[in-house]
């Protein structure tokens, strides 16, 4: 087991590394000039000039990218070129909301899927499970900002039951984790019905209905836990999803996050802004996919001693 | 095993009492009672909805209109430009004037200003905060207009510290002297690229002058809190040296989705914003919103660049037929939902040198076919690249007038950044952009963009030695009518002469405010905050 850890860790940092070369590389490549951008079609050419050299922006590729780091494995992303501010600062902010936001939804995705998944496995083909599952087709598909728009519409413009928009209380928070978390917690419910409808036919679940044992242990104790493997592959991934920040979400409810940090620093062509939110997402990739790979044990202990035999 | 599904089991049921909770408590919260004086009256909050501009409110350092929105409250220059594009004394006691050999100018600051932090302003301040602008490590993005100050073009190469043509007399006394004339210098001095900070302050701060709570200024709203985020509150400055300000407290909120920004503005979170024109027919239409808008006439102008170093657009015929084809009437309706009106030339109404004798472009695409004909050409086919934008509806409609006369064009749209890249490098053979002055004066409308050596530089490549001559001399006549008079040649020579650019339509935004906000008014692109005031007798103000 700590062989594996060790290895995978590894893996992790190379597969950084090599991210970071490449998106350095493929941004200074891509056509489009981040000082005019930056000064507005209003901006002379000597001024233009002045901030490029001024930006360091007129050197070598290779020597910036040296630079650039050098100076990130000391933590420092440099400095964003539009907001004229730490890019470790900018993200440390953006981080903070988006965390928060992510937390609500996912927390909210989790509890939902659950629930509706087992309640609609233990009724299968009941009229419970038809509705269910008939308002979880409808929560995958329904795009996330037209899910955030109408219950804007409903439960601020409306009902006047909680803010239209913004971070400024934890009310807040509330649309925009229904707009985010119901894409996650509609396929959560699906992966949970199905995986969860395999385990309750299996024999040992017919044995433990016969020591006695109590419904809600049954299902929960017996028939989720091993039922879980899928739902922990899928809410994995999602989580990845949905810590990298969600630029629609962010942007109709006016939330400083991650994603729409990035999106600006695209448009922008802020560099150094760009470079450090790739290498955030990168980093939350490679985590997530290693805690999951982690989980996979922990929950499984096929898996973990199937490793430990094979090494 | 049965202990862990426990504790998973008690953490979800722990996790959903948690947020029930947070949420019933937040709930309470918004319950509050208003804001209200001490003497029982309402507080007068102006609650004001705009996208974040992302750049700080250090105007040295941003040309965003959205950072001027907020800094124009907080910072002030030595002059200002009104809301009716007019220039009146601002930090200065009077507009100076330049000396007879038209490089001296003399300026006296008005006593006993205070800033924010309860420092007197002085001309050291002045002093300090052009040094500072052509510093280069500061970065500053507007130096051009004001690099004519001797010693200005040395301190930004880096060969000077000081900047030798501002001397300071005495405490409200300080003279600029400029290496050659440039009348629109004192204009210039009307920008919030000029704003004047505090020595002292500014130099503790460092870099973060401009974000946070670290804007210290003489204006008439003073900071209380600022994440840079989401939000910026402003008070009232006691102390401001003209007047006591209208409101107690302004809240510029950051929403950048138009489509919440404009229900923020129906459910009551913001009490002012700007309408943009691809909403506008949307709440022409509704009930609780039409009656609140209002419209204004920008100093800008919509416009076909044509670049005139290609082959095929030699020929002035074929500019002129171009220019004929176009049913700028209907384009206005089409594109800008009406908000624009006919242009008769490059200069806007309000700006002086706009000829109003001067007839509106014509539509006749008959003769646009002639003119074609007599300059020998068919099947002419053009390029265009534009940005995804308004721009680029406007170049779909102009394809669909210009098939009519048989030229065909194809529209490409490009990202912002390689558009900016190409634009600059000449690459472009048609694009269609919008060109807003910052302050109606015509030089930085015409000379900035078609004097021969500007032009060059952005896809255009005029050249009209007369044209030059206008426009150079205007850039030193010291009286305004013979100003106003130059440009009103210069214009009519390359719009209606040369047909060297073809102008759309001079476009119009448009804002909403509640029926409380009083003396909501734009003079160009900038919200101004100056003379905003709220009637707190109005049944819907709600404080």
């Amino acid at each position: 087991m700590r062989d594996f850890l060790i290895k995978r860790v590894l893996q992790a940092v190379g597969v950084v590394i090599c991210i970071s070369a490449i998106t350095f590389f493929i941004l200074n490549v891509v056509p489009g000039d981040p000082v005019r951008v930056m000064m507005g079609d209003m901006a002379d050419e000597q001024t233009i000039e002045q901030v490029r050299h001024n930006m360091g922006l007129d050197r070598p590729v290779t020597e910036q990218y040296v630079n650039w780091f050098g100076n990130m494995v000391q933590g420092n992303f440099g400095t964003s070129y539009t907001q004229n501010k730490s890019v470790t600062v900018l993200m440390g902010t953006a981080f903070a909301v988006t965390a928060k936001l992510a937390g609500f939804a996912y927390l909210f995705a989790l509890v939902f899927g659950l629930v509706v998944g087992v309640v609609s496995a233990v009724y299968h083909g009941k009229w419970v499970d038809r509705l269910l599952m008939a308002l979880s087709i409808f929560g995958i598909s329904a795009p996330a900002f037209w899910v955030a728009i109408l219950v804007q519409i409903v439960f601020a413009l409306n009902l006047k039951w909680f803010p239209l928009s913004g971070v400024k209380t934890a009310a807040a928070f509330v649309l925009p984790t229904i707009a985010l978390g119901t894409r996650y917690a509609a396929s959560i419910a699906r992966v949970t019905r199905t995986s969860m409808m395999d385990v309750l036919n299996q024999d040992f679940m017919r044995t433990a209905e016969a020591k006695g044992l109590k419904t809600s242990a049954i299902i929960l104790v017996h028939g989720l836990r091993n039922a879980l493997i899928p739902i922990i592959t899928i809410a994995g991934t999602q989580l990845g999803e949905i810590f990298t920040g969600s630029i629609l979400i962010e942007s109709v409810f006016a939330i400083p996050g991650m994603g729409k940090l990035l999106l600006d620093a695209i448009n922008a062509r802020d560099l150094p802004l760009i470079e450090g939110g790739v290498m955030y997402i990168a980093i939350i990739c490679v985590v997530v996919y290693l805690v999951v790979d982690i989980l996979y044990a922990v929950v499984d202990p096929r898996i973990r001693l199937g490793g430990e035999a094979a090494e | 095993m049965m202990e862990k599904s426990l504790s998973r089991r008690s953490f979800l049921k722990a996790s959903a009492v948690t947020a029930g909770g947070a949420a019933a408590s937040s709930m309470l919260a918004a319950c509050g009672g208003s804001d209200a004086s001490a003497d029982g009256s309402k507080k007068k909050i102006l609650k004001f909805g705009q996208a974040n501009a992302k750049q700080g409110l250090d105007m040295q350092k941003s040309t965003n209109s959205g950072s001027s929105s907020i800094a124009d409250s907080i910072f002030e220059a030595p002059l200002l430009w009104t809301e009716d594009n007019e220039l009146v004394p601002c930090l200065l006691k009077e507009i100076p004037t330049f000396e007879a050999d038209g490089v001296t100018l003399h300026c006296e600051l008005k006593e006993g200003i205070k800033f924010h932090d309860g420092s007197t302003l002085t001309a050291d301040d002045v002093k300090y905060s052009f040094e500072r602008m052509f510093k280069p490590e500061t970065g500053a993005k507007s130096t051009y207009m004001y690099d004519k100050i001797k010693g200005a073009k040395e301190m930004l190469a880096g060969t000077a510290t000081e900047l030798e043509g501002l001397t300071v007399e005495d405490d409200t006394h300080f003279t600029f002297v400029l290496t050659d004339p440039m009348i629109t210098f004192v204009n210039n001095l009307g920008i919030d690229y000029a704003d004047i900070f505090p020595k002292d302050a500014c130099e503790k701060a460092g870099d973060a002058w401009g974000t946070g709570t670290n804007v210290i200024g003489t204006g008439k709203y003073k900071v209380v809190s600022n994440d840079d985020t989401t939000e910026v509150v402003l008070e009232k400055f006691e102390d401001y040296h003209d007047g006591t300000p209208a409101l107690d407290e302004i809240h510029f909120t950051f929403i950048d989705d138009l489509n919440t920004k404009m229900m923020s503005f129906k459910n009551g979170d913001i009490d002012y914003c700007d309408l943009d024109a691809s909403q506008l027919q949307q709440y022409q239409g509704d009930p609780d919103v039409k009656d609140l808008i209002t419209q204004y006439q920008t100093l800008g102008v919509q416009f076909v660049n044509l670049n005139l170093s290609s082959e095929k657009l030699q020929d002035v015929r074929v500019r002129k037929a171009l220019s004929l084809a176009i049913n700028r009437d209907e384009l206005i309706q089409s594109i800008a939902g009406g908000a624009g009106i006919a242009p008769s030339g490059w200069l806007a109404p309000q700006t002086p040198g706009h000829d109003d004798s001067a007839p509106t472009f014509e539509y006749d695409p008959e003769k646009a076919k002639a003119l074609l004909a007599e300059a020998g050409v068919s099947n002419l086919e053009l390029s265009a690249k534009v940005r995804a934008n308004i721009n680029q509806k406007q170049l779909v409609a102009v394809q669909d007038y210009w098939d009519k006369i048989g030229v065909k064009l194809t529209v490409e749209t490009e990202d912002n950044g390689v558009w900016a890249q190409d634009w600059a490098d000449g690459n472009l053979e048609i694009t269609a952009l919008g060109w807003f002055p910052l302050y109606a004066d015509a030089d930085n409308h015409m000379y900035t963009y078609f004097y021969s050596e500007n032009a060059k530089a952005k896809s255009s490549f005029y050249n009209n030695p007369e044209f030059d001559d206008l426009v150079s001399q205007a850039r030193i006549e010291q009286d305004q009518d013979k100003r106003a008079d130059l440009y009103k040649q210069a214009d009519d020579i390359l719009t209606r002469q040369d047909y060297a650019t073809i102008p759309l339509y001079y476009p119009k935004n448009q804002f909403v405010a509640k029926d409380y906000v009083k003396n909501a008014k734009v003079g160009n692109l900038v919200y101004h905050m100056n003379d905003v005031d709220i009637d707190t007798t109005k049944e819907d103000y709600a404080g």
